[in-house]
Protein backbone atom coordinates (compact mmCIF):
# COMPACT_ATOMS: atom_id res chain seq x y z
CA UNK A 1 0.00 0.00 0.00
CA UNK A 2 3.00 2.25 1.20
CA UNK A 3 4.71 1.26 -1.88
CA UNK A 4 1.53 1.89 -4.06
CA UNK A 5 1.04 5.49 -2.36
CA UNK A 6 5.03 6.31 -3.01
CA UNK A 7 4.58 5.85 -7.18
CA UNK A 8 1.72 7.68 -7.55
CA UNK A 9 3.37 10.49 -5.38
CA UNK A 10 6.40 10.17 -7.67
CA UNK A 11 4.17 9.95 -11.05
CA UNK A 12 2.46 12.42 -9.64
CA UNK A 13 5.74 14.88 -9.54
CA UNK A 14 6.86 13.85 -13.01
CA UNK A 15 3.32 14.52 -14.22
CA UNK A 16 3.57 17.72 -12.38
CA UNK A 17 7.18 19.00 -13.84
CA UNK A 18 5.94 17.70 -17.29
CA UNK A 19 2.64 20.15 -17.57
CA UNK A 20 5.19 22.94 -16.29
CA UNK A 21 7.44 22.24 -19.05
CA UNK A 22 5.09 21.96 -21.28
CA UNK A 23 4.41 25.64 -21.31
CA UNK A 24 7.35 27.11 -22.01
CA UNK A 25 8.23 28.82 -25.32
CA UNK A 26 11.31 30.30 -26.91
CA UNK A 27 10.27 33.72 -28.33
CA UNK A 28 12.03 35.78 -30.95
CA UNK A 29 11.25 38.73 -33.41
CA UNK A 30 8.46 38.62 -35.37
CA UNK A 31 11.83 38.40 -37.94
CA UNK A 32 13.16 35.46 -36.32
CA UNK A 33 13.31 31.97 -38.19
CA UNK A 34 12.60 29.34 -36.21
CA UNK A 35 15.42 27.36 -34.42
CA UNK A 36 15.65 23.53 -33.27
CA UNK A 37 15.93 22.62 -29.68
CA UNK A 38 19.12 21.29 -30.44
CA UNK A 39 20.35 24.80 -31.63
CA UNK A 40 18.40 26.69 -28.72
CA UNK A 41 20.01 24.04 -25.86
CA UNK A 42 23.86 24.68 -27.92
CA UNK A 43 22.58 28.40 -27.41
CA UNK A 44 21.50 28.75 -23.87
CA UNK A 45 25.09 26.24 -23.50
CA UNK A 46 27.41 28.33 -24.96
CA UNK A 47 28.57 26.20 -27.58
CA UNK A 48 27.06 28.54 -30.49
CA UNK A 49 27.28 32.21 -30.23
CA UNK A 50 25.65 34.37 -32.66
CA UNK A 51 22.37 35.34 -30.58
CA UNK A 52 21.90 37.59 -27.99
CA UNK A 53 20.20 35.60 -25.13
CA UNK A 54 17.44 36.59 -22.17
CA UNK A 55 17.18 34.64 -19.45
CA UNK A 56 14.68 34.51 -16.57
CA UNK A 57 16.11 34.95 -12.79
CA UNK A 58 16.65 31.58 -11.34
CA UNK A 59 13.76 31.86 -8.77
CA UNK A 60 11.03 31.72 -11.17
CA UNK A 61 10.19 27.83 -12.00
CA UNK A 62 10.45 28.42 -16.02
CA UNK A 63 14.31 28.47 -15.79
CA UNK A 64 14.71 25.21 -14.23
CA UNK A 65 11.65 23.75 -16.70
CA UNK A 66 13.58 25.60 -19.89
CA UNK A 67 16.82 24.01 -19.19
CA UNK A 68 15.72 21.04 -18.21
CA UNK A 69 13.15 20.62 -21.41
CA UNK A 70 15.90 21.69 -23.94
CA UNK A 71 19.41 19.87 -22.39
CA UNK A 72 18.07 17.91 -20.01
CA UNK A 73 20.14 19.43 -17.20
CA UNK A 74 19.51 20.72 -13.98
CA UNK A 75 20.22 24.50 -13.08
CA UNK A 76 23.30 23.35 -10.78
CA UNK A 77 24.95 21.78 -13.90
CA UNK A 78 24.22 24.37 -16.10
CA UNK A 79 25.61 26.86 -13.84
CA UNK A 80 28.64 24.70 -13.78
CA UNK A 81 28.72 24.89 -17.44
CA UNK A 82 28.75 28.21 -17.74
CA UNK A 83 31.21 29.01 -14.98
CA UNK A 84 33.77 27.21 -17.54
CA UNK A 85 32.79 29.16 -20.34
CA UNK A 86 32.10 32.77 -18.09
CA UNK A 87 35.92 32.50 -16.76
CA UNK A 88 37.83 31.75 -19.80
CA UNK A 89 35.59 34.38 -22.02
CA UNK A 90 34.51 31.38 -24.23
CA UNK A 91 30.75 32.93 -24.17
CA UNK A 92 29.15 35.69 -22.78
CA UNK A 93 26.80 34.10 -20.48
CA UNK A 94 22.67 35.14 -21.19
CA UNK A 95 21.58 38.50 -19.67
CA UNK A 96 19.05 37.75 -17.21
CA UNK A 97 15.66 40.08 -16.84
CA UNK A 98 13.40 40.11 -14.03
CA UNK A 99 10.08 38.49 -15.49
CA UNK A 100 8.52 37.26 -18.74
CA UNK A 101 7.06 41.31 -20.12
CA UNK A 102 10.76 42.24 -20.03
CA UNK A 103 11.93 39.02 -21.60
CA UNK A 104 9.22 40.12 -23.96
CA UNK A 105 10.17 43.83 -24.77
CA UNK A 106 13.72 43.23 -25.10
CA UNK A 107 13.04 40.38 -27.98
CA UNK A 108 10.29 42.40 -29.64
CA UNK A 109 13.34 45.49 -29.64
CA UNK A 110 16.37 43.22 -31.03
CA UNK A 111 16.18 40.47 -33.86
CA UNK A 112 19.29 39.43 -32.61
CA UNK A 113 17.26 38.50 -29.43
CA UNK A 114 15.70 35.31 -28.16
CA UNK A 115 14.35 34.07 -25.12
CA UNK A 116 11.67 31.86 -23.35
CA UNK A 117 8.54 32.59 -21.96
CA UNK A 118 5.28 30.93 -20.55
CA UNK A 119 3.07 30.13 -23.36
CA UNK A 120 0.07 31.99 -21.56
CA UNK A 121 2.25 35.34 -22.07
CA UNK A 122 2.90 34.67 -25.64
CA UNK A 123 0.82 38.00 -27.38
CA UNK A 124 1.35 39.82 -30.87
CA UNK A 125 4.73 41.77 -29.71
CA UNK A 126 6.66 38.40 -30.29
CA UNK A 127 6.67 35.25 -31.93
CA UNK A 128 7.09 31.69 -30.80
CA UNK A 129 10.41 29.87 -32.64
CA UNK A 130 10.08 26.88 -30.87
CA UNK A 131 7.42 25.45 -28.90
CA UNK A 132 8.59 23.22 -25.84
CA UNK A 133 5.34 20.65 -25.84
CA UNK B 1 25.76 35.57 -10.45
CA UNK B 2 26.56 38.18 -13.24
CA UNK B 3 25.96 42.23 -12.12
CA UNK B 4 25.54 43.99 -15.23
CA UNK B 5 26.81 47.77 -14.64
CA UNK B 6 25.11 50.58 -16.94
CA UNK B 7 28.51 51.79 -17.99
CA UNK B 8 26.27 53.96 -20.44
CA UNK B 9 25.96 56.59 -17.88
CA UNK B 10 29.00 56.97 -16.64
CA UNK B 11 31.02 57.80 -20.81
CA UNK B 12 27.57 59.53 -21.78
CA UNK B 13 30.14 62.68 -21.49
CA UNK B 14 31.97 61.56 -24.04
CA UNK B 15 29.67 60.63 -26.50
CA UNK B 16 28.72 64.51 -26.01
CA UNK B 17 32.16 65.75 -27.55
CA UNK B 18 30.20 65.89 -31.64
CA UNK B 19 33.36 65.33 -33.61
CA UNK B 20 35.55 62.63 -33.68
CA UNK B 21 34.81 61.02 -30.90
CA UNK B 22 31.34 59.94 -32.36
CA UNK B 23 31.99 56.51 -33.14
CA UNK B 24 33.66 56.15 -29.89
CA UNK B 25 30.92 57.48 -28.09
CA UNK B 26 28.45 54.98 -29.52
CA UNK B 27 30.62 52.37 -29.02
CA UNK B 28 31.16 53.35 -25.20
CA UNK B 29 27.88 54.03 -24.48
CA UNK B 30 26.46 50.44 -25.25
CA UNK B 31 29.44 48.71 -23.05
CA UNK B 32 27.84 45.80 -21.49
CA UNK B 33 30.11 45.59 -18.40
CA UNK B 34 30.65 42.07 -15.89
CA UNK B 35 32.40 41.36 -13.11
CA UNK B 36 32.28 37.76 -11.66
CA UNK B 37 34.59 35.83 -9.47
CA UNK B 38 35.56 32.22 -8.36
CA UNK B 39 37.25 31.23 -5.41
CA UNK B 40 37.61 28.04 -3.36
CA UNK B 41 38.31 27.76 0.96
CA UNK B 42 39.73 23.87 1.43
CA UNK B 43 42.49 22.02 3.94
CA UNK B 44 43.91 19.23 3.19
CA UNK B 45 46.13 16.90 5.59
CA UNK B 46 48.01 13.69 4.99
CA UNK B 47 49.26 10.27 7.04
CA UNK B 48 53.30 11.46 6.82
CA UNK B 49 55.64 14.32 8.06
CA UNK B 50 58.04 12.80 5.91
CA UNK B 51 57.48 15.22 2.84
CA UNK B 52 54.90 17.94 1.88
CA UNK B 53 51.92 17.23 -0.20
CA UNK B 54 51.66 19.81 -2.67
CA UNK B 55 50.08 21.05 -5.87
CA UNK B 56 51.80 21.78 -9.06
CA UNK B 57 54.26 24.52 -8.21
CA UNK B 58 53.43 25.30 -4.61
CA UNK B 59 55.56 26.71 -2.18
CA UNK B 60 54.45 24.67 0.75
CA UNK B 61 51.80 21.91 1.48
CA UNK B 62 50.19 19.70 4.09
CA UNK B 63 51.77 17.15 6.18
CA UNK B 64 50.01 15.96 9.11
CA UNK B 65 49.15 19.19 10.13
CA UNK B 66 46.48 20.83 8.04
CA UNK B 67 47.33 23.02 5.14
CA UNK B 68 44.86 25.44 3.45
CA UNK B 69 47.13 26.41 0.47
CA UNK B 70 46.96 23.68 -1.48
CA UNK B 71 43.76 24.04 -2.71
CA UNK B 72 42.22 27.31 -1.63
CA UNK B 73 42.50 30.18 -4.62
CA UNK B 74 40.55 33.40 -5.25
CA UNK B 75 39.66 34.81 -8.95
CA UNK B 76 38.05 38.22 -10.09
CA UNK B 77 37.60 38.83 -13.70
CA UNK B 78 36.21 41.86 -15.60
CA UNK B 79 34.44 41.72 -18.86
CA UNK B 80 33.95 44.63 -21.08
CA UNK B 81 31.66 43.54 -24.48
CA UNK B 82 31.62 46.72 -26.44
CA UNK B 83 29.70 45.01 -28.88
CA UNK B 84 28.85 41.85 -31.10
CA UNK B 85 32.62 41.39 -32.21
CA UNK B 86 35.06 43.05 -29.62
CA UNK B 87 35.28 42.05 -25.76
CA UNK B 88 37.95 42.76 -23.29
CA UNK B 89 38.48 40.58 -20.45
CA UNK B 90 40.96 40.62 -17.23
CA UNK B 91 41.23 38.28 -14.54
CA UNK B 92 43.17 38.25 -11.70
CA UNK B 93 44.16 35.35 -9.61
CA UNK B 94 45.47 34.94 -5.57
CA UNK B 95 46.79 31.71 -6.61
CA UNK B 96 48.44 28.74 -4.99
CA UNK B 97 51.28 29.14 -7.27
CA UNK B 98 53.75 31.21 -5.82
CA UNK B 99 55.57 32.79 -8.69
CA UNK B 100 52.90 33.05 -11.36
CA UNK B 101 49.00 33.18 -12.47
CA UNK B 102 48.90 36.37 -10.65
CA UNK B 103 46.66 37.29 -14.43
CA UNK B 104 45.95 34.33 -15.74
CA UNK B 105 43.60 35.89 -18.67
CA UNK B 106 43.93 39.63 -20.34
CA UNK B 107 43.09 39.60 -23.95
CA UNK B 108 41.21 41.36 -26.23
CA UNK B 109 39.10 39.46 -27.90
CA UNK B 110 37.39 39.57 -30.98
CA UNK B 111 35.01 37.70 -33.46
CA UNK B 112 35.23 38.51 -37.04
CA UNK B 113 32.35 36.09 -37.79
CA UNK B 114 30.10 33.93 -35.18
CA UNK B 115 32.56 31.03 -35.39
CA UNK B 116 35.39 32.41 -35.61
CA UNK B 117 37.35 34.36 -32.84
CA UNK B 118 40.86 35.70 -32.06
CA UNK B 119 42.38 36.34 -28.82
CA UNK B 120 45.41 39.23 -28.22
CA UNK B 121 47.00 39.01 -25.04
CA UNK B 122 47.69 36.59 -22.12
CA UNK B 123 45.45 33.53 -22.62
CA UNK B 124 45.45 30.20 -20.86
CA UNK B 125 47.02 27.55 -23.62
CA UNK B 126 44.94 24.68 -24.19
CA UNK B 127 47.42 21.93 -22.91
CA UNK B 128 44.37 19.71 -21.48
CA UNK B 129 40.95 19.13 -21.72
CA UNK B 130 40.12 21.14 -18.76
CA UNK B 131 42.96 23.65 -19.05
CA UNK B 132 41.17 27.01 -18.91
CA UNK B 133 38.75 26.32 -15.99
CA UNK B 134 41.25 24.33 -13.87
CA UNK B 135 41.40 27.02 -11.26
CA UNK B 136 37.75 27.35 -11.58
CA UNK B 137 36.75 24.61 -9.18
CA UNK B 138 33.55 24.91 -9.07
CA UNK B 139 33.67 24.25 -13.12
CA UNK B 140 34.59 21.02 -12.20
CA UNK B 141 33.23 17.73 -10.62
CA UNK B 142 36.89 16.76 -9.21
CA UNK B 143 38.02 18.26 -6.24
CA UNK B 144 41.63 18.56 -7.47
CA UNK B 145 42.59 17.85 -10.84
CA UNK B 146 44.84 14.30 -11.06
CA UNK B 147 48.45 15.61 -10.45
CA UNK B 148 49.92 12.96 -12.48
CA UNK B 149 48.54 14.28 -15.45
CA UNK B 150 48.23 18.21 -14.67
CA UNK B 151 51.02 18.54 -13.12
CA UNK B 152 53.31 17.30 -15.98
CA UNK B 153 53.08 20.77 -18.02
CA UNK B 154 55.88 23.34 -17.03
CA UNK B 155 54.36 25.68 -19.85
CA UNK B 156 52.44 29.11 -17.94
CA UNK B 157 50.33 31.58 -19.43
CA UNK B 158 50.77 32.97 -23.26
CA UNK B 159 51.34 35.88 -24.13
CA UNK B 160 50.31 36.27 -27.67
CA UNK B 161 47.88 35.39 -30.33
CA UNK B 162 45.23 32.65 -29.98
CA UNK B 163 42.43 31.79 -33.00
CA UNK B 164 39.33 29.52 -32.62
CA UNK B 165 37.70 28.82 -35.75
CA UNK B 166 34.14 26.39 -34.65
CA UNK B 167 32.80 24.75 -37.75
CA UNK B 168 29.10 23.21 -37.09
CA UNK B 169 29.11 19.60 -38.08
CA UNK B 170 25.72 17.05 -38.71
CA UNK B 171 24.56 18.54 -34.86
CA UNK B 172 28.12 18.71 -33.29
CA UNK B 173 30.83 21.10 -33.56
CA UNK B 174 34.76 20.38 -34.70
CA UNK B 175 36.60 23.30 -33.31
CA UNK B 176 40.26 24.35 -34.37
CA UNK B 177 42.60 26.30 -31.87
CA UNK B 178 46.05 27.64 -32.94
CA UNK B 179 48.24 29.84 -30.70
CA UNK B 180 52.05 31.35 -30.78
CA UNK B 181 53.50 33.88 -28.60
CA UNK B 182 55.88 33.79 -25.90
CA UNK B 183 55.76 31.89 -22.51
CA UNK B 184 57.75 30.74 -19.27
CA UNK B 185 58.79 27.61 -18.19
CA UNK B 186 58.49 27.29 -14.33
CA UNK B 187 59.50 24.15 -12.62
CA UNK B 188 60.04 23.28 -9.11
CA UNK B 189 63.40 22.05 -9.41
CA UNK B 190 65.19 24.38 -11.60
CA UNK B 191 62.92 27.62 -11.08
CA UNK B 192 62.03 29.84 -14.54
CA UNK B 193 63.39 29.54 -17.94
CA UNK B 194 61.84 31.82 -21.15
CA UNK B 195 59.57 29.89 -23.39
CA UNK B 196 60.33 31.46 -26.72
CA UNK B 197 58.23 30.79 -30.09
CA UNK B 198 55.81 29.05 -28.12
CA UNK B 199 53.01 27.84 -30.76
CA UNK B 200 50.62 24.67 -30.30
CA UNK B 201 46.93 24.02 -31.32
CA UNK B 202 44.29 21.84 -30.41
CA UNK B 203 41.27 19.79 -32.08
CA UNK B 204 38.11 19.41 -30.84
CA UNK B 205 34.90 17.83 -31.34
CA UNK B 206 31.85 18.03 -29.28
CA UNK B 207 28.40 16.34 -29.19
CA UNK B 208 25.81 16.77 -26.92
CA UNK B 209 27.30 14.24 -24.02
CA UNK B 210 30.98 13.70 -25.80
CA UNK B 211 34.03 15.45 -25.85
CA UNK B 212 37.19 14.47 -27.76
CA UNK B 213 40.39 16.36 -28.13
CA UNK B 214 43.68 16.32 -29.10
CA UNK B 215 46.59 19.06 -28.70
CA UNK B 216 50.26 19.79 -28.77
CA UNK B 217 52.60 22.63 -27.59
CA UNK B 218 56.00 23.00 -28.41
CA UNK B 219 58.31 25.84 -27.12
CA UNK B 220 61.99 26.62 -27.37
CA UNK B 221 63.75 27.02 -23.89
CA UNK B 222 66.34 29.02 -23.08
CA UNK B 223 67.68 30.52 -19.74
CA UNK B 224 70.07 29.81 -16.96
CA UNK B 225 68.94 27.41 -14.13
CA UNK B 226 69.60 27.20 -10.61
CA UNK B 227 71.44 24.02 -10.10
CA UNK B 228 72.50 24.72 -6.81
CA UNK B 229 73.63 26.78 -4.49
CA UNK B 230 77.02 26.02 -3.29
CA UNK B 231 78.37 26.66 0.22
CA UNK B 232 81.68 28.62 0.38
CA UNK B 233 83.40 29.54 3.44
CA UNK B 234 83.53 30.55 6.29
CA UNK B 235 84.50 33.76 5.22
CA UNK B 236 85.62 35.41 8.34
CA UNK B 237 84.10 39.05 8.93
CA UNK B 238 84.25 41.61 11.64
CA UNK B 239 81.15 39.52 12.89
CA UNK B 240 82.88 36.18 12.80
CA UNK B 241 83.09 33.76 10.15
CA UNK B 242 79.72 33.19 7.83
CA UNK B 243 79.34 30.86 5.27
CA UNK B 244 78.06 32.22 2.09
CA UNK B 245 75.89 30.23 -0.34
CA UNK B 246 76.76 30.94 -4.41
CA UNK B 247 74.38 30.01 -6.92
CA UNK B 248 75.59 27.85 -9.50
CA UNK B 249 73.84 28.97 -12.72
CA UNK B 250 73.81 26.59 -15.66
CA UNK B 251 72.35 27.56 -19.04
CA UNK B 252 70.08 25.80 -21.09
CA UNK B 253 68.84 25.30 -24.80
CA UNK B 254 66.36 22.80 -25.59
CA UNK B 255 63.34 22.30 -27.67
CA UNK B 256 60.12 21.42 -25.52
CA UNK B 257 56.74 19.36 -26.27
CA UNK B 258 53.82 18.71 -24.67
CA UNK B 259 51.01 16.35 -26.28
CA UNK B 260 47.62 14.90 -25.18
CA UNK B 261 44.30 13.70 -26.16
CA UNK B 262 41.48 13.31 -23.66
CA UNK B 263 37.72 12.49 -23.60
CA UNK B 264 34.95 13.98 -21.55
CA UNK B 265 31.82 11.97 -21.20
CA UNK B 266 28.67 14.04 -19.43
CA UNK B 267 25.21 11.62 -20.33
CA UNK B 268 22.28 12.02 -18.21
CA UNK B 269 23.67 11.08 -14.93
CA UNK B 270 26.78 9.49 -16.05
CA UNK B 271 30.33 12.03 -15.56
CA UNK B 272 33.44 9.82 -17.12
CA UNK B 273 36.89 11.47 -18.04
CA UNK B 274 40.16 10.15 -19.23
CA UNK B 275 43.19 11.97 -20.61
CA UNK B 276 46.14 10.83 -21.64
CA UNK B 277 49.41 13.14 -21.95
CA UNK B 278 53.26 12.82 -22.94
CA UNK B 279 56.07 15.67 -22.00
CA UNK B 280 59.36 15.16 -24.28
CA UNK B 281 62.55 16.70 -24.42
CA UNK B 282 64.88 17.23 -27.11
CA UNK B 283 67.97 17.33 -25.30
CA UNK B 284 67.15 16.38 -21.70
CA UNK B 285 65.29 13.27 -22.77
CA UNK B 286 66.11 11.41 -18.70
CA UNK B 287 64.87 14.80 -17.16
CA UNK B 288 62.04 15.62 -19.08
CA UNK B 289 60.58 13.09 -20.68
CA UNK B 290 57.28 11.54 -18.51
CA UNK B 291 53.88 10.08 -19.50
CA UNK B 292 50.79 10.50 -17.89
CA UNK B 293 47.20 9.06 -17.98
CA UNK B 294 43.95 9.07 -15.39
CA UNK B 295 40.63 7.90 -15.61
CA UNK B 296 37.74 8.98 -13.61
CA UNK B 297 34.38 8.20 -13.60
CA UNK B 298 31.05 9.48 -11.69
CA UNK B 299 27.33 9.58 -11.15
CA UNK B 300 24.70 12.47 -10.29
CA UNK B 301 22.49 11.04 -7.75
CA UNK B 302 20.64 14.37 -7.71
CA UNK B 303 22.97 17.20 -5.91
CA UNK B 304 25.06 14.91 -4.95
CA UNK B 305 27.82 13.49 -7.20
CA UNK B 306 30.19 10.52 -5.95
CA UNK B 307 33.36 9.41 -8.27
CA UNK B 308 36.61 7.59 -8.16
CA UNK B 309 39.65 8.09 -10.10
CA UNK B 310 43.01 6.09 -10.73
CA UNK B 311 45.81 8.53 -12.32
CA UNK B 312 49.00 7.27 -13.15
CA UNK B 313 52.40 8.52 -14.44
CA UNK B 314 55.80 7.30 -15.49
CA UNK B 315 59.01 8.96 -15.69
CA UNK B 316 61.49 8.06 -18.89
CA UNK B 317 64.79 6.34 -17.36
CA UNK B 318 66.61 6.87 -19.75
CA UNK B 319 70.24 7.26 -20.14
CA UNK B 320 70.64 10.91 -18.38
CA UNK B 321 68.02 10.42 -15.93
CA UNK B 322 68.54 10.56 -12.01
CA UNK B 323 66.43 10.60 -9.23
CA UNK B 324 68.03 14.43 -8.29
CA UNK B 325 68.03 15.94 -11.47
CA UNK B 326 64.35 14.73 -12.66
CA UNK B 327 61.69 17.11 -12.99
CA UNK B 328 59.12 14.68 -11.89
CA UNK B 329 59.13 10.94 -11.50
CA UNK B 330 57.04 7.72 -11.35
CA UNK B 331 53.64 8.07 -9.09
CA UNK B 332 50.14 6.79 -8.87
CA UNK B 333 46.92 8.13 -7.17
CA UNK B 334 43.32 5.87 -6.29
CA UNK B 335 41.15 8.28 -4.91
CA UNK B 336 37.33 8.67 -4.14
CA UNK B 337 35.37 11.83 -4.10
CA UNK B 338 32.29 13.56 -4.12
CA UNK B 339 30.78 16.77 -5.01
CA UNK B 340 27.48 17.85 -3.42
CA UNK B 341 25.52 21.00 -4.85
CA UNK B 342 24.74 21.89 -1.23
CA UNK B 343 24.31 26.01 -1.88
CA UNK B 344 22.63 28.12 -4.88
CA UNK B 345 26.52 28.92 -6.36
CA UNK B 346 28.93 26.69 -3.74
CA UNK B 347 29.32 23.44 -3.62
CA UNK B 348 31.38 21.35 -1.31
CA UNK B 349 33.73 18.54 -1.84
CA UNK B 350 35.40 15.59 -0.22
CA UNK B 351 38.12 13.69 -1.52
CA UNK B 352 40.21 10.79 -0.03
CA UNK B 353 43.11 9.77 -1.76
CA UNK B 354 45.55 6.76 -2.21
CA UNK B 355 49.02 8.38 -3.58
CA UNK B 356 51.95 5.68 -4.17
CA UNK B 357 54.76 7.66 -5.28
CA UNK B 358 56.83 4.37 -5.77
CA UNK B 359 60.02 5.04 -3.81
CA UNK B 360 60.71 7.96 -5.38
CA UNK B 361 59.74 11.81 -5.04
CA UNK B 362 56.26 11.60 -7.72
CA UNK B 363 55.10 14.97 -8.69
CA UNK B 364 53.42 15.54 -5.50
CA UNK B 365 56.20 15.54 -2.81
CA UNK B 366 58.70 18.09 -1.72
CA UNK B 367 60.78 18.87 1.35
CA UNK B 368 59.01 19.52 4.60
CA UNK B 369 62.11 22.04 5.31
CA UNK B 370 63.82 23.49 2.24
CA UNK B 371 65.42 27.01 3.02
CA UNK B 372 66.91 27.11 -0.43
CA UNK B 373 64.23 26.99 -2.63
CA UNK B 374 61.69 24.25 -2.80
CA UNK B 375 63.15 20.83 -3.61
CA UNK B 376 61.24 17.50 -4.17
CA UNK B 377 61.74 14.52 -1.47
CA UNK B 378 60.68 11.03 -1.32
CA UNK B 379 57.72 10.18 1.18
CA UNK B 380 58.57 7.26 3.45
CA UNK B 381 56.35 4.41 1.65
CA UNK B 382 52.43 5.53 0.24
CA UNK B 383 50.69 8.47 1.37
CA UNK B 384 46.97 8.61 2.42
CA UNK B 385 45.61 12.35 1.59
CA UNK B 386 42.10 13.74 2.93
CA UNK B 387 40.68 17.05 1.62
CA UNK B 388 37.79 19.26 1.79
CA UNK B 389 36.85 22.27 -0.48
CA UNK B 390 33.73 24.70 -0.69
CA UNK B 391 33.60 26.05 -4.24
CA UNK B 392 32.23 29.32 -5.28
CA UNK B 393 31.38 31.56 -7.72
CA UNK B 394 29.94 35.24 -7.77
Amino acid sequence: MKRIAFIIMVSQLLLATAARAGDVVVIGNAASPPLTKEQVADLYLGKSQGMKLIDQPAAAPIKAAFYQEVSGHDLSQVKATWSRLIFTGKATPPKELPDSAAVKKAVAADPKTIGYIERSAVDGSVKVILDLK
Amino acid sequence: MRKVIAVGALVSALAQVPTHAADLGSLLTNVDFSLTGYGTAGTVVTSTDSAVFIRGNEASGATKSFAENVDSNLGVQATARFNSWLAMTVQAEDSRDALTGVVPWAYVKLDPLDNLSFKLGRVEMPIFAISDSLDVGYANVWLRPPQEVYALSNLKELNGVEFSYSLPLAGTHLTLTGYAGDTVIWTQRYGQMNGNDTRGGELKWDTEWVTLRAGWAQAHVDGNILIENIPVGPIPTPLGPVTAYVPYNYYVEDVYSFEGVGALVDHDNIIAQAEWVKRYSRNYPGTVNATGWYVLAGYRFGAVAPYVSYARTDKYHGADYTAAGTLSDDQSTTAVGVRWDAFKSADIKLQAEHVNPQGSSGVSFAEVSSPLGLTPATPSGSVNVFSVTVDFIF
